[in-house]
């Protein structure tokens, strides 16, 4: 008796693997471009532990400055030294000027010193900022951080 | 497929962990003409530092407490400006814990002042 499986040419199906890892590849580079981008719109800080206010909530804040823990600070993203932060501000002020239209928004590390902060308001107070806004973190509300 | 899946769900797993959210507090600087416009004279709250511990003074009092800070504020009229006036020494928090404790009480118009 003769099987017909003897004869029979096992049929595979061509499974073509490169359009598969291509777009691994495409997703991985987007995912490590995107993840550098969002480090550095947002300095990681630890924030002083407040609920926030609620008329404080609009606006997208087009000036930030960050003050880490040790007094230093970055104007968005770009480190600057206090003594030039207001010649910054006023060169900001002059290239855009509707960034002044909303308060400026000051993401101050709960341990900074608050001459640094000071600094920093009069620097915004003489570039023309209408008024201010401090980050805080509500998820640190409760967890006794708070003076 | 899947893999591309698994790693789609796994990157939205561990971004949505590292962006905490924030909130705002707002305050005022002091010579943007509205603390200045009030009806009602500014009541001074000063924050400084006493041997590492952040102090506040408010008016004549001095507080060291928050929880009696914020009922010394609550006894305000909301209408009534606050000027806070931050000394060099203290921690942001200190300051941070003002506003808030501020906003809290229901003021309206809480201005923010660098102290020398």
């Amino acid at each position: 008796m003769r099987f017909a499986a003897a004869g029979r040419r096992e049929r595979l199906l061509p499974l073509d693997m490169t359009p598969m890892i291509d777009i691994v590849f495409q997703l991985l580079i987007f995912f490590l471009t995107t993840t550098q981008l969002v480090r550095t719109a947002r300095e990681v800080l630890s924030l002083p532990a407040e609920a926030g206010s609620e008329e404080a909530r609009s606006g997208s804040g087009a000036v930030t400055v960050n003050l880490l823990a040790d007094g230093s600070v970055l104007l968005g993203d770009r480190p600057m030294p206090l003594e030039h932060l207001s010649a910054a501000l006023a060169a900001r002020r002059i290239d855009r000027p509707a960034d002044f239209d909303e308060a400026a928004l000051i993401r101050a590390d709960r341990e900074a010193p608050a001459a640094a902060l000071n600094a920093v308001v009069r620097s915004l107070r003489g570039a023309g900022a209408v008024g201010l806004r401090l980050a805080v973190d509500p998820a640190g509300v409760g967890a006794g951080d708070t003076p | 497929m899947l893999d591309a899946t698994f790693l789609l769900l796994a990157y939205f797993l561990v971004t949505a962990a590292i962006d905490r959210p924030e909130e705002r507090l707002a305050a005022g600087l002091l010579g943007g003409g509205r603390i200045e416009a009030a009806n009602l004279e500014p009541v001074r709250l000063e924050i400084d530092e006493a041997d590492g511990v952040p102090r506040y003074r408010l008016g004549a009092r001095v507080i060291f407490d928050r929880a009696e800070l914020a009922s010394r504020l609550a006894l305000l009229d909301p209408a009534t400006p606050l000027r806070i006036v931050v000394r060099p020494g203290p921690p942001v928090a200190a300051v941070t814990a003002a506003i808030q404790s501020a906003r809290d009480a229901g003021l309206e118009t809480v201005a923010y002042e660098p102290g020398g």
